[in-house]
């Protein structure tokens, strides 16, 4: 579970632009990332996001 | 971080995590007092603590700043740590996992960067800290304690090669004029400075380590063989069959963002 006042301050590791948050994943759009959260906890790691796609 | 380097250092300490976060050395001393009173004058408002490790660091700031996030490259280690300050009334602390050379985090987000006995593990750390300066707000403190490198060139040597059979993620300690460097190269100004010692119960460190009896039985040849005034710069403490101890200067830095 992130919380609101985490959430205002995270930023894509990589372009250090806005992210998009959802239940198990965190979006970077510009980069066409998802980081993972996992036991709760975000994955804010490069090598560890997923490529994504704005139709997945 | 190189990947490489990365995945070193998650497998060196994310079977470690729980002997990080029971570790009495970590959780409490002279060192961590220091940092806390350097922290306590800014009145910290959001406070970032890099490779957070068992979580003592964030959790002693819980107590003095709005709120804290514990940040670590190793998701066992953070999870041990959560695990730990859970259950202890604390409510303003955050988990993050990522890599401090590319830190997730808005420009100027913290007032406050702590990271203790870390940054000798990181590949890059011009990069580390140029990352730190970005999300310290103007005026921000970063809060910076690792282990003193050896100004003659064979005792560090000697001291690294010790260090690196123990941990194989262990890169280097930096000399106190190198730390200067650094941080001036991100725009840090040195505001406060100071050297404690610490003392390493051998079979504490190398057990935190998970060290392999024979390994530890060969690292210690290995200091027993080396000459003595490399043992004497750390006071190395022997017994009948091997090492008791050895001391261990820590540098403390409190760099202010220009």
């Amino acid at each position: 579970m992130i919380d609101d006042e985490l959430k205002a301050i995270l930023v894509c590791p990589a372009c250090k632009g806005d992210l998009r948050f959802e239940e198990t994943r965190i979006i970077c759009p510009a980069c066409r990332k998802a980081y993972p959260i996992r036991d709760g906890i975000p994955v804010m790691l490069i090598d560890e996001a997923q490529p994504w796609s704005p139709s997945a | 971080m190189s990947d490489r380097h990365g995945q070193r250092v998650r497998e060196q300490f994310g079977p470690s995590a729980e002997a990080y976060v029971t570790s009495v050395s970590h959780a409490a001393g002279a060192d961590l007092e220091q940092l806390l009173a350097w922290g306590r004058a800014r009145r910290p408002s959001r406070v970032l603590d890099v490779a957070t490790g068992g979580g003592h660091t964030a959790l002693a700031f819980a107590g003095l700043a709005t709120r804290v996030v514990a940040f670590d490259l190793t998701e066992p280690m953070l999870r041990a740590a959560r695990e730990f300050i859970r259950g202890r009334g604390v409510a303003n602390l955050a988990y993050v996992t990522g890599d401090v050379e590319a830190l997730p985090f808005q420009a100027g987000a913290f007032s406050v960067v702590t990271c203790r006995i870390a940054l000798h593990h990181v590949a890059n750390p011009g990069a580390a800290i140029r990352e730190v300066a970005r999300v310290l707000g103007p005026g921000g403190s970063f809060l910076v304690q690792d282990i003193l490198g050896h100004d003659d060139q064979e005792i560090a040597s000697f001291i690294t090669e010790v260090e690196r059979r123990r941990d194989p993620s262990h890169v280097r300690a930096y000399r106190a004029r190198e730390w200067k460097a650094l941080l001036r190269g991100a725009g840090l100004t040195v505001i406060d400075e100071t050297v404690l010692t610490k003392v390493r119960v051998w079979d504490d460190w190398t057990g935190r380590m998970r060290m392999a009896p024979d390994a530890r039985r060969a690292l210690e040849g290995f200091v027993l063989s080396a000459p003595e005034p490399h043992r004497a710069a750390f006071d190395f403490r022997l017994t009948d069959t091997g090492v008791e101890s050895f001391t261990d200067r820590m540098i403390l830095l409190r760099a202010d963002k220009d």
